[in-house]
């Protein structure tokens, strides 16, 4: 069979599933956040160089959860279908893959049109000056290119190898977050290393950043093409890998030894139903170790910049919960609501539950087992705060509201808690949900700094766990809306349970 | 005066292009058991999933012992009832028991009642396994397990000897045949295996296309020579 029939086939089998919408939705959430953000505001004639200079950045952000997500999606369908079993007897594991991959590059490609496009488009939106030399949008178009291919070659075995596509997702996240996270570090060798870094050390314009004016300006430097062949070197390093575990690969289960402890009497477990369904599942791990990650680096990054952050305690929060509450928290929360939900979306588990259990108290247990993780991770976020600033013998009071952060934070997770279950309920996919917390999270940003940090559930986190807004906020309105939020949330799920026809996999 | 356990009225489901089930008027008498007959695609699945409440019906009614079934006392009735629907529902990565357990808490049952059901389906000895190393069949007989377990008044089956081998077909078989008497509840069983029917059954109920063909008791089909099996082929040949 010729690689174009089976490429054919590939497209057939993605019909009505509208892959390309998750890079088209990415393309004009990047458009939105560029326009909302320098509408009337920048130089027109220097306009372009901060695209440029800005696009990289969210690319690196945006398209590393976009490619994972992508890839996930090729491959959820024969996870799910248990194809694979059924493909092996047509064609070879190679074959599979790289036809896979082929998709895959061509759909990358339609994105990176796609987003030359939308650099024109946001020049013309924006008023700058879009007659700036076309070799600037070839380099980086290709730059991009190559490394969102290097990106896939990473992302597609996880997801083709593991069946649970949490693997994949979370190592694209985490991808996209130490990548954004060694940006703020000094530049580094090892950062050139990390392909999703790559997007923005591939860059060609600069930031001059005047401390004392406060100015910044642009300009254009040759472009760095290190990372660029440290990429090609992780296409080509992957696709070995790859090629090695294809050729030993099999659909045979590993038929494990059964587990040697036997028991002969019945012991009843003592937890919640909630907390036994998610027995030998890591995702509650994550809500412990990424506020300690988060709080090693905000420590450093306080240490480092002690000079410009003087508000003592306070400064040090910030640092602490800035990413935290922007990025992670809302996508960890939204991993577990995934989960939880998974185990009843799976087979016909739907069917099981529906007829053991009221839909109020389904959607109620898994939100309260939501919000049980999350206060608990709040209050490790709290501790880590309080150790972390005794380590490096903080001068200064202990801020009085303490507290109140810490419940205003809680009461601000949990709407966002009741939005995600509602969201993973309605979506069966895992990765979808996944994506909309990780875009809500930057789209409560774009809030807070357009001053509505009432009108989502991400923004009201934000501002509760941001001591500086919070000084201004109105706690009156900030508990109304939290109470809105999860009740709408709530109400609207289980409405959803009781009428909607439940629906298997079967 | 028979007393009845389920009753429908002319229920209608609506799906992809026209009926999935339509004017279906069910009426299970208690204490027997019910063969629920179909090709494949026939609507029987999606009838008992109406039966369950799991899906809504379009138009028409439902009497589910007693109770006329909706959204609101959907719960109250299944909690009277156990059930397997399509293949069984379950969670890979917990043992056997802990997966009963799951259930065993949402129904308010017992240890006992674990060690009852997996004792019922010989389970027993694998409980302590991942389900998801299950074989097909012992899956099914989890399925089975789970939809016994408690005794519950009406049993609804969907296919219950799916992936079974012939000696647990027999032992299933024998199992549900001595549930009117054990457990005192009705059972409705689907299949598209006639002769298994034909061992079970005191009723039958022969839909194809959504709609019903016939529905009495088993004998009264079977008159003189032709076998459920020639019954069946003429009622669904064509129509």
């Amino acid at each position: 069979m010729s690689l174009a029939k089976e490429l054919f086939i590939e497209t057939k089998k993605h019909r009505r599933r509208f892959n390309i919408l998750i890079f088209a939705l990415v393309i004009v959430a990047e458009m939105a956040f560029i326009y909302g953000n320098y509408h009337g505001k920048a130089d027109l004639s220097g306009g372009w160089m901060l695209l440029f200079y800005n696009i990289p950045i969210m690319n690196c952000m945006f398209f590393s959860v976009a490619i994972a997500g992508f890839a996930s999606r090729l491959m959820d369908i024969e996870h799910k279908g248990e194809m694979l079993k059924c493909l092996y007897t047509f064609s070879t594991p190679q074959r599979i893959y790289f036809t896979k991959y082929l998709y895959c590059a061509k759909s990358i490609l339609i994105l990176v049109a796609m987003q030359c496009g939308s650099i024109l488009l946001c020049c013309r939106m924006l008023g700058f000056e879009s007659n700036f030399p076309s070799k600037y949008l070839i380099i980086h178009g290709i730059t991009t290119f190559i490394t969102c291919i290097a990106l896939l070659s990473i992302q597609l075995p996880l997801s083709f190898f593991y069946r649970n596509q949490a693997v994949s997702i979370c190592v694209g996240i985490i991808g996209s977050f130490i990548s954004v996270f060694s940006l703020f570090l000094p530049e580094t060798f090892l950062q050139k290393l990390i392909p999703w870094t790559a997007f923005v050390t591939s860059g060609f314009i600069q930031l001059d950043w005047d401390r004392d004016t406060r100015e910044s300006k642009f300009f254009i430097e040759k472009a760095n093409y290190l990372p660029v062949l440290i990429c090609l070197c992780w296409i080509i390093l992957s696709i070995g890998l790859t090629l090695i575990l294809l050729k030993k690969s099999g659909v045979e289960e590993h038929e494990k030894i059964a587990s040697g402890k036997k028991t002969s009497r019945i012991i009843l477990h003592k937890r919640p139903v909630e907390l036994l369904k998610l027995k030998g599942s890591p995702a509650w791990i994550a809500f412990f170790i990424v506020p300690a990650i988060s709080a090693a680096i905000g420590t450093v990054n306080y240490l480092g910049n002690i000079d410009i952050l003087k508000d003592g305690w306070y400064s040090l929060w910030t640092q602490h919960t800035l990413f935290l509450c922007y990025f992670f928290m809302p996508v960890i929360i939204g991993i577990f609501t995934g989960c939880i939900w998974r185990v009843e979306h799976s087979g016909t588990n739907m069917n099981l539950i529906m007829t053991h259990q009221t839909p109020a108290k389904i959607v109620l247990s898994k939100y309260v087992a939501t919000c049980f993780i999350t206060s608990v991770s709040l209050s490790w976020v709290m501790t880590l705060y309080l150790i972390s600033g005794s380590i490096i013998h903080m001068d200064g009071k202990l801020p009085s509201g303490l507290l109140l952060w810490l419940v205003m934070g809680i009461l601000g997770s949990w709407s966002i808690c009741a939005l995600q279950v509602f969201v993973s309920l309605v979506i069966r996919n895992f990765v979808l949900p996944i994506i909309l917390a990780f875009l809500s999270g930057f789209a409560g940003l774009v809030c807070i700094a357009k001053g509505v940090p009432y009108l989502t559930p991400y923004s009201l986190f934000d501002l509760a766990m941001n001591q500086k807004e919070l000084g201004t906020a109105d706690i009156g309105l900030f508990i109304i809306s939290s109470i809105v939020y999860i009740t709408v949330s709530i109400v609207a799920a289980i409405l959803y349970l009781n009428h909607a026809d439940v629906r298997t996999n079967e | 005066m028979i007393k009845y356990v389920i009753e429908t009225y002319d229920l209608r489901k609506l799906g992809g292009r026209g009926y999935r089930v339509k004017d279906v008027n069910l009426a299970v008498p208690k204490g027997c058991i019910y063969g629920f007959l179909g090709p494949n695609g026939a609507g029987k699945t999606t009838t008992m999933k109406l039966l369950l409440g799991l899906i809504q019906p379009d138009s028409g009614t439902i009497e589910v012992l007693g109770q006329k079934m909706s959204p609101k006392n959907r719960f109250e009735i299944n909690a009277r009832t156990g059930s397997l629907i399509e293949s069984p529902g379950f969670y890979g990565h917990l043992t056997g028991q802990e997966n009963l357990e799951i259930i065993a808490r949402y129904k308010n049952l017992g240890a006992d009642d674990i060690k009852e059901a997996l004792n019922t389906v010989h389970l027993y000895d694998r409980k302590d396994d991942k389900v998801k190393k299950y074989s097909l069949g012992m899956k099914q007989r989890l399925g089975i397990a789970i939809a016994l377990m408690g005794k519950p008044e009406l049993i609804i089956l969907d296919e219950p000897t799916n992936g079974l081998d012939p000696a647990g077909i027999k032992e299933i078989r024998n199992l549900i045949r001595s549930i009117p008497e054990s457990y005192d509840s009705t059972v409705i069983i689907s299949s598209h295996l006639l002769s298994e029917v034909e061992q079970m059954a005191d009723y039958v109920g022969i839909i194809n296309k959504g709609q019903m063909l016939y529905q009495g008791r088993l004998s009264e089909i079977e008159t003189g020579d032709t076998s459920l099996e020639e019954v069946f082929l003429e009622m669904t040949k064509g129509a």
